[in-house]
């Protein structure tokens, strides 16, 4: 046998109906084109990927009741961004490029985002950045979407208002064409709409910190303020809602954490706490009938980041394994969280966003948009300039008597970065974001560690292939 | 048809480079293909598959034999697909992907499929072309559009990389 067996024919010839075949199991529309654009046959054999919903898309404002009459006209832009790896060609360091875009005009230009959050970068002269990139010339990948949910007013414009309603938006296709979208409120509400609904729907009567989307699994997954996990199918109907987690040190998490994210690391669900020093401050005064003595302002900063894992079995969250995503570059950022394979850079970081490094950089610009998270409370210097600030539910329970801050952040609060730092990152906007490396359990500003970001910041000398 | 009881009817299949096979034909109504002939009564000699070579063909049945001895639980009849793809080499899968659609094996093409599909994940597409052993035939304003689609122009980027 074998000797008189015909040859194979070639890929190229595959009959049309196979190659479809195989093109409806790619799951991104990167995979898709990049398949019309190996040869004519593929080309003409095959559509073009299809996007559902299609963004932008308009959706109903607010999210319940009726509006005030500033919102008068004023509705939601669903838009899609896309974080993409790009891989260096061999021999180029850094392994890889990740940047994260959004259409910018109807004429197919892209805006560059902050990975982490809604901020736009600038690509300043400084940054060997083409302004076109042939994708051709490499292997490009899409890491994860994400979604986000702009607020357009026609007759009151406010780029501050842009992303303030909604706080975090997942997307879903179903079947036959239809799609749903969930979304986060300013008030930590969690609402739904489906294709062809005219309101949004809300999840009664729980606080939500984080939703995701996962296409694998075909679920929606939450989480509440009690951390338990909330299953919905692409339908919209509430699958499992998990119990909340026993274990102590877990079980008071949401006291302490300001940012909750829920992450999928190879299949299994993950979550990434911002503990904030709210809770981490010493107090030394012990007399409360005189009052506090050490007026060091809360500065809500992130002084802890704990990861745990979501285990199947006893539907608990669980002390994550550091050891297992070692090699993995978390993104906990505000519009979606990811993480990638680090293949030959240093693993083992998450990155976040964090409103209060904005001051400890200090020259950098304050913005009110920036997420102060859940548990966010007013320290004394951000109450003139943040006054409508969401704050999250529990503003009240402030402890009047001690304000007195942690070893731990005194140290990233006597940070200040160098000017040729600063530089570099002056057009990232990244000046909220911030960068824990789970092996020393350092944490602080990106600029505290400035080569850390060198995936995504600045973008690698090697995007500019200059032509001879 | 197939004997309620005694011993399991057995099929005796061809292949297009006369090879001849014995599957039982609970195993080989798998595929439609041969399910259709069998019930139009045309199974009585040898089942000639004129489409699929004896490598092939001994392959495929392997996996007709793994898969009928799983009882009904899907988890588990996947876990066999993978593994029975996982030792496949490339060339290979090409074969396999038009038997099973020769044989209209739906559940051996939804695997193959999604194999060759995994294959072309993530890569760039020189990659695909040299693996898949595809020239470039683009004219070249088939060409031009195929880059167009592909360039990411940025906006509101300023560089002094051009000059």
């Amino acid at each position: 046998m074998g000797d008189n067996r015909r040859i194979a024919i070639p890929w190229s010839d595959l009959p049309t109906e196979l190659l479809k075949e195989i093109v409806n199991r790619l799951h991104t529309e990167t995979d898709v084109r990049r398949v019309r654009a190996v040869c004519r046959s593929w080309r003409y054999s095959t559509a073009p990927f299809k996007k559902l919903p299609a963004t932008p898309l308009n959706l109903p404002f607010p999210f319940e009741g009726d509006t005030l009459p500033e919102h008068d006209g004023a509705y939601f832009t669903l838009i899609e961004r896309t974080v993409y790896r790009v891989e260096a060609p061999e021999g180029k360091t850094p392994n890889f490029w990740l940047v994260k875009t959004e259409a910018a005009s109807e004429d197919g230009k892209l805006r560059i985002l902050n990975p982490l959050s809604h901020r736009e970068i600038k690509i300043r002269p400084g940054n060997q950045m083409p302004k076109v990139l042939n994708t051709l010339d490499f292997r490009v990948s899409e890491v994860c979407n994400s979604h986000a949910l702009r607020y357009v007013n026609p007759c009151n414009p406010n780029p501050r208002n842009d992303y303030k309603f909604a706080k975090k938006v997942v997307v879903a296709a179903c079947a036959d064409n239809e799609y749903a979208v969930m979304a986060i409120d300013e008030s930590y509400q969690l609402w739904y709409i489906k294709s062809n609904e005219k309101n949004w729907t809300m999840v009664p009567d729980y606080i939500f910190l984080d939703i995701i989307s996962c296409n694998e699994r075909g679920q929606f997954l939450g989480v509440d303020y009690y951390t338990a996990v909330w299953v919905f199918n692409f339908k919209l109907e509430v699958v499992n809602e998990v119990a909340p987690l026993t274990d102590l040190r877990l079980s008071n998490v949401h006291l302490h954490s300001s940012k909750v994210h829920l992450v999928e690391i190879s299949n299994e669900l993950f979550l990434i706490e911002e503990i904030t020093d709210k809770y981490r401050r010493e107090c030394t005064c012990d007399n409360e009938e005189i009052g506090c003595q050490c007026k060091t302002p809360i500065k809500n900063t992130a002084v802890e980041i704990v990861i745990s894992r979501f285990d199947e079995g006893t539907e608990e969250f669980v002390e994550a394994d550091m050891a297992a995503i070692g090699d993995r570059i978390i993104f906990a950022g505000d519009d979606c969280s990811f993480s990638v394979s680090a293949q030959g850079v240093n693993g083992g970081r998450v990155f976040y966003t964090d409103k209060y490094i904005c001051f400890r950089t200090g020259n950098e610009k304050n913005d009110d948009d920036d997420d102060h998270g859940f548990n966010y409370v007013y320290g004394y210097e951000e109450v003139t300039d943040d006054d409508d600030t969401d704050c999250g539910s529990d503003c009240d329970e402030l402890c009047v008597c001690c304000y007195s801050a942690s070893p731990a952040e005194r140290v990233v609060d006597d940070f200040v970065p160098d000017d040729d730092v600063k530089t570099v990152f002056r057009g990232l906007n990244g000046h909220n974001s911030g960068v824990y490396d789970f092996e020393t359990r350092e944490l602080g500003s990106l600029l505290m560690f400035p080569h850390y970001a060198d995936v995504f910041w600045p973008p690698p000398s090697w995007l500019s292939r200059r032509r001879s | 048809m197939a004997a309620e009881t005694g011993t399991p009817t057995t099929l005796t299949l061809k292949s297009n480079d006369d090879e001849l096979f014995s599957v039982a034909e609970s195993a080989a109504i798998l595929s439609v293909t041969i399910r259709n002939m069998v019930e139009d009564g045309c199974a009585g000699g040898v089942i000639p598959l004129d489409n699929v070579d004896g490598k092939t063909l001994a392959s495929v049945i392997t996996y007709m034999n793994g898969i009928s001895a799983i009882p009904a639980d899907e988890e588990k009849k996947k876990s066999y697909r993978d593994k029975f793809l996982s030792d496949k080499d490339f060339e290979t899968l090409a074969d396999m992907v038009l038997a099973a659609n020769y044989l209209n094996m739906s559940c051996l093409m939804d695997a193959v499929s999604a194999k060759i599909a995994q294959v072309m994940e993530k890569k760039s597409v020189g990659w695909v072309r040299r693996k898949f052993g595809i020239e470039n035939d683009y004219t070249p304003e088939e060409e031009a559009a195929v880059k167009e689609e592909h360039k990411w122009t940025f906006e509101g980027v300023e560089t002094d990389d051009d000059n």
